[in-house]
């Protein structure tokens, strides 16, 4: 058995150095060192030997298999090195790449996210508070008086006679003011709920963005109605690009005084009037005011030590009006063509 | 409300066009809507008149604001009438004087009831209104001007000569002029002669008692409801009327007798007849003007201004308040009856913003500097969404509000009884989600009705879990996921099983956040899920994560045609166990010595098993075990698996040598044999 092996080892390095090709190197692996091949079947024998000479030619066995196998991987390298170089067809280089899969985040979410960068750029720290209030957020502590129209079933979801479904994010100002003193600088993006009939204009579900600043009414610290147009006039610029006008017009919140309704230049006529903003070259963009001095004596703050302006925006309108979309229920279908479009 | 162009300039000469009065009134917040031209050259602007100004629902209110605004004098009508000899000879008796505060009423006898004057009738008409008779027309026209409604009745019809302001009876009836038949009760104010009600009290008149062709003598009413009261009544009859939009939102104690007053002049010029001599007056409430105090240094102060105290004054006398002296740099400002909306300092300071123009208070930009941190939670966020995107995932936003039968299945966290909203929109559509998985599912079918028959979705959101003794219920933010292959991987087929491929996005999301704390994946039964493929994930020993493959049931239920699988996930504990902080570790120096290993084990084996002996079999130099196949079929005998993994050993201050790696690999197959009955394939 022994000379059988060395005759065996003998031949098979012979025949390596003949080797010229990949093929012919798997074939004199797969005859001598498969899973079938030569040695394995005087491994196989090795049983039927006494235990003295099976320890000696087991032990010959292994060292050709290493032997060989060393002997195959320079041989594999030599022929590598010198094997012809392939000649492949010339690749269609128009054919379609392979895309990566892409998604994305939602239109609203993204416009959430640009807001509140901008804002956070300007000192603004993103809070949040719960969607089920207690009505006396929505409303007591925001100075809306217990008759109020906004109060009763046809404005405001109800689930039970003070519980509801914020209809307005500004119940996170008090939830924040009540925890924390000036000064103050946070914005609050979240979903809010109406009993609104739904179309292509409203939706029963929607979201804002709600934005309060206060400071000490003292030396340097006051903050006033200068600062919030100072504040909304940069965000605006930046968000609608540096053309971008702005006015104010007098309205009427009831948790702030003076208020305002913020308009931007029509981006699309470039106020010369369309029909986006129906003609008068300005958009509706926001709400915002002084924050009313009842909304601080609510929330425990001395109303002639602090003064702080609030404002708050719509961000379905706002995203409908940058990319043009027409029908608010688009960004609840979720429908991948929509959402693969930002 | 609408309002014309010469109206307006009858009680103020202002020098501006139409579009030019339009623009001045926008400025100061009556947005002007809408604008058109009438047949007889006037002009009517629609304009909206926020509700703290019920002032402004007329022609003198409005033309007192241009009077403040253009500083033009304001020149109201005249209100004298020459009365006659007789005295009035009706009784008023208030029942309900909280809801009634005052009430008025003048008399005319022998008035010649007719059409009114064409100029009349063509200012109702542009203002939206119906011309009737003289009588009805001077009512309505008083009404658009003084922003007070008034009602005539036919004295003659009225039983007993008597007004009585009361609540209505159960069982009473009332003809309403537009032919309304109405069922009364008690929650009901209604104007009443000594037999019946004749008036639903500032909403409509009574058929019976209205002025009609045949009217000779009438009793002209001006009063003052309750806003509460009046908006009540209006919406349960549905009557939603010129008068009862005024009540609602307040009308001027004062300017009840003003602009009865002005009526009866204007009946007396027009349909003749002889006014009494006196008039009714029932009143409780007392108007006496308040006075509020107004520091220039606060106005100037919270606008951010330099205003003069001089501006400030004429401002606010021009809007018809009164200054009465005050120290220097204070005014004290009597604020008029029809100013309800004025009762404080800052009030004041509005005024004045209004007036002298938003747009021109100074903008600044000089704020002090102020750091805000990122929170913790919008780090985790904009991790999950980077990663989630990259995946090929869209992200979902769907409706909180959901119907009964979707929150009936469970899914994270358990369901019960959901909370539910009094008042929804649609019937059914009444639930607050205590689950993403169905809105998610929903989703997924309309992309596949709509054309795309597989997508990955994703959504962020809260669900809504009442809480026993706390009247609001615990807002849990959730992470749901819907995974499906893209068309081309089919089911089943070798390394893209979608159970997996959705389990590797949960294990590559934790490792993205560095959740801390002890992971473990355990069976699932939950009716969204197969039970064979599906499980939950415990962090730390918190439920993190439900997911798996959706049931047949599902499938049917949301009619799908594919099998999606599907995740849900426990968001703030993702956050509370997120450490996004990172360490260096030094790059071994010495290279690793791996070993394949393939064992055949029981089919009741799991990886985890097989991990952890690896793991506990106290094989020195083990540095990872990774799982690389699992394999059934030719070879392996039925009831068992081969499962193939390969170990890596390594030593950080040398060359670990090959004989090292076999005693550790040795001790590791003995061991898998000993705790599982491996066997070495
Ligand atoms: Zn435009």
């Amino acid at each position: 058995m022994k000379e059988a092996l060395l005759e065996l080892r003998e031949k098979a390095l012979e025949e390596l150095k003949s080797l010229r090709s990949a093929e012919e190197l798997e074939l004199f692996r797969v005859k001598y060192l498969g899973r079938k091949g030569l040695l394995s079947e005087y491994m196989a024998q090795l049983s039927t030997l006494p235990p003295d000479e099976k320890r000696v030619v087991g032990k010959l066995a292994n060292e050709i298999k290493v032997e060989l196998t060393r002997g195959l991987e320079e041989a594999c390298r030599g022929v590598l090195q010198y094997a012809p170089a392939k000649v492949s067809p010339v690749i269609d280089v128009s054919l379609p790449g392979h895309i990566p899969p892409r998604g994305r985040t939602h239109p609203l979410v993204q416009t959430i996210q640009e807001i509140k960068e901008i804002f956070g750029r300007m000192g603004f720290q993103v809070v949040s508070g719960p969607e089920v209030e207690l009505e006396y957020f929505n409303f007591e502590a925001l100075n809306i008086p217990p008759d109020h129209p906004s109060r009763d079933d046809f404005d405001t979801f109800y689930v039970s006679d003070d519980v509801l479904l914020r209809s307005q994010t500004s119940t996170v100002q008090i939830r924040v003011m009540q925890k924390q003193k000036p000064p103050i600088r946070i914005i609050a993006p979240g979903k809010v709920f109406r009993p609104d009939t739904v179309d292509a204009r409203h939706s029963f579900m929607f979201h804002q963005i709600e934005g309060l600043m206060v400071g000490g009414s003292t030396a340097g610290e006051g903050v006033n109605f200068g600062h919030l147009k100072g504040v909304l006039s940069l965000f605006i610029k930046t968000y609608f690009g540096p053309d971008t006008r702005m006015r104010l017009r007098p309205s009427f919140f009831p948790f702030t005084e003076p208020s305002a309704e913020v308009e931007i230049s029509c981006s699309l006529c470039k106020g010369k009037g369309c029909s986006v903003c129906g003609g008068s070259g300005w958009l509706e963009i926001l709400g915002a005011g002084m924050v009313h001095p009842n909304v601080f004596k609510a929330v425990g703050y001395d109303p002639e030590q602090y003064t702080g302006f609030a404002f708050g925006m719509g961000v379905e309108r706002i995203a409908m009006l940058k990319y043009g979309i027409d029908d608010i229920r688009l960004f609840f279908e979720n429908d991948v063509r929509f959402l693969a479009q930002f | 409300m609408k309002v014309t162009y010469n109206w307006l300039k009858e009680y103020c000469d202002f020098k501006l066009s139409p579009e030019g009065l339009a623009e001045v009134l926008t400025g100061a917040g009556f947005v002007v809507a809408g604008m058109r031209a009438t047949p007889d050259g006037d002009h009517v602007l629609e304009i909206e008149v926020t509700s703290n100004r019920p002032d402004c629902l007329g022609v003198i209110g409005i033309a007192r604001e241009m009077a403040a605004l253009t500083r033009n004098p304001l020149k109201p009508p005249p209100l004298r009438y020459n009365a006659g000899k007789k005295a009035v000879e009706v009784k008023v008796t208030v029942e309900e004087p909280e809801l009634c505060p005052r009430y008025t009423a003048r008399v005319l006898r022998g008035v010649k009831i007719g059409p009114s004057p064409a100029w009349l009738q063509q200012r109702l008409e542009a203002v939206g209104l119906r011309p009737i008779n003289n009588v009805v027309d001077v009512t309505n026209y008083v009404l658009m001007e003084w922003s007070q409604p008034l009602h005539a009745f036919d004295l003659d019809r009225l039983e007993g000569k008597e007004i009585i302001v009361r609540r209505a009876l159960s069982g009473e009836r009332l003809v309403t002029i537009d032919g309304a038949k109405l069922d009364l009760n008690p929650e009901v104010l209604v104007i009443a002669d000594t037999s019946r009600p004749v008036a639903l009290a500032g909403v409509m008149g009574g058929r019976d008692t209205e002025v009609h062709e045949g009217t000779c003598n009438v009793l002209l009413e001006s009063a003052r409801f309750g806003p509460a009261t009046v908006r009540r009544m209006a919406r349960r009859f549905g009557l939603k009327t010129e008068s009862s939009y005024r009540f609602e939102r307040g009308v001027d104690i004062e300017g009840v007798d003003l602009a009865s007053r002005r009526a009866t002049a204007l009946i007396l010029e027009l349909a003749g007849g002889e006014a009494a001599k006196d008039s009714v007056d029932v009143r409780t409430v007392v108007g006496a003007r308040h006075a509020v105090p107004l520091r220039l240094s606060r106005l100037n102060a919270v606008l951010g201004t330099n205003l003069e105290e001089e501006a400030v004054r004429d401002t606010l006398c021009r809007l018809g308040f009164e200054i009465k002296g005050g120290k220097r740099g204070v005014l004290e400002v009597a604020v008029p009856s029809f100013r309800g909306d004025v009762a404080q300092e800052i009030d004041l300071i509005e005024e004045t913003a209004r007036v002298h123009g938003y747009n021109n208070i100074p903008t600044n930009t000089g704020l002090p500097i102020h750091v805000s941190p990122i929170g913790r939670q919008e780090r985790v966020e904009e991790r999950v969404r980077g990663l989630l995107a990259g995946c090929g995932f869209f992200e979902a936003v769907t409706y909180s509000i959901v119907e009964g039968n979707e929150t009936g299945r469970a899914g994270l966290f358990p369901g019960g009884s959901p909370l539910r909203i009094r008042n929804p929109i649609r019937a059914g559509e009444d639930c607050l989600r205590q689950t993403l998985l169905g809105n998610l599912l929903q989703a997924k079918r309309h992309n596949q009705d709509y054309g795309t028959p597989r997508v990955r979705l994703y959504e962020l959101s809260k669900v809504y879990l009442p809480e026993e003794g706390q009247k609001l219920p615990m807002e849990k933010t959730c992470l749901g996921i819907l995974y499906e292959e893209d068309l081309t991987v089919i089911k089943g087929q070798a390394g893209k099983d979608p159970f997996y491929a959705l389990k590797g996005l949960m294990e590559g999301l934790l490792s993205a956040l560095g959740a801390k704390g002890d992971i473990r994946w355990e069976g699932l039964a939950n009716p969204f899920f197969t039970r064979e493929r599906s499980c939950k994930v415990n962090l730390g020993g918190e439920p993190l994560a439900i997911l798996g493959e959706v049931s047949e049931e599902i499938v049917k239920a949301y009619d799908l045609r594919d099998t999606p699988c599907l995740a849900e996930i426990n968001f703030d504990l993702l956050v509370e166990k997120a450490d996004m902080t990172s360490t260096f570790q030094r790059l071994p120096l010495y290279p690793p010595i791996d070993r394949d290993v393939a064992i055949v084990v029981d089919e009741g084996v799991t990886w985890a098993e097989v991990e952890s002996c690896v793991r506990e079999a106290g094989a020195k130099f083990l540095e990872k075990v990774e799982f690389f196949d699992l394999y059934r079929g030719k070879q392996v005998p039925p009831g068992k698996k081969s499962v193939a993994f390969r170990i890596h050993f390594r030593t950080p201050d040398r060359t670990l040598t090959g004989e090292e790696a076999d005693r550790a690999q040795g001790l590791i197959i003995e061991s898998l044999s000993k705790a599982l009955g491996a066997v070495l394939r």
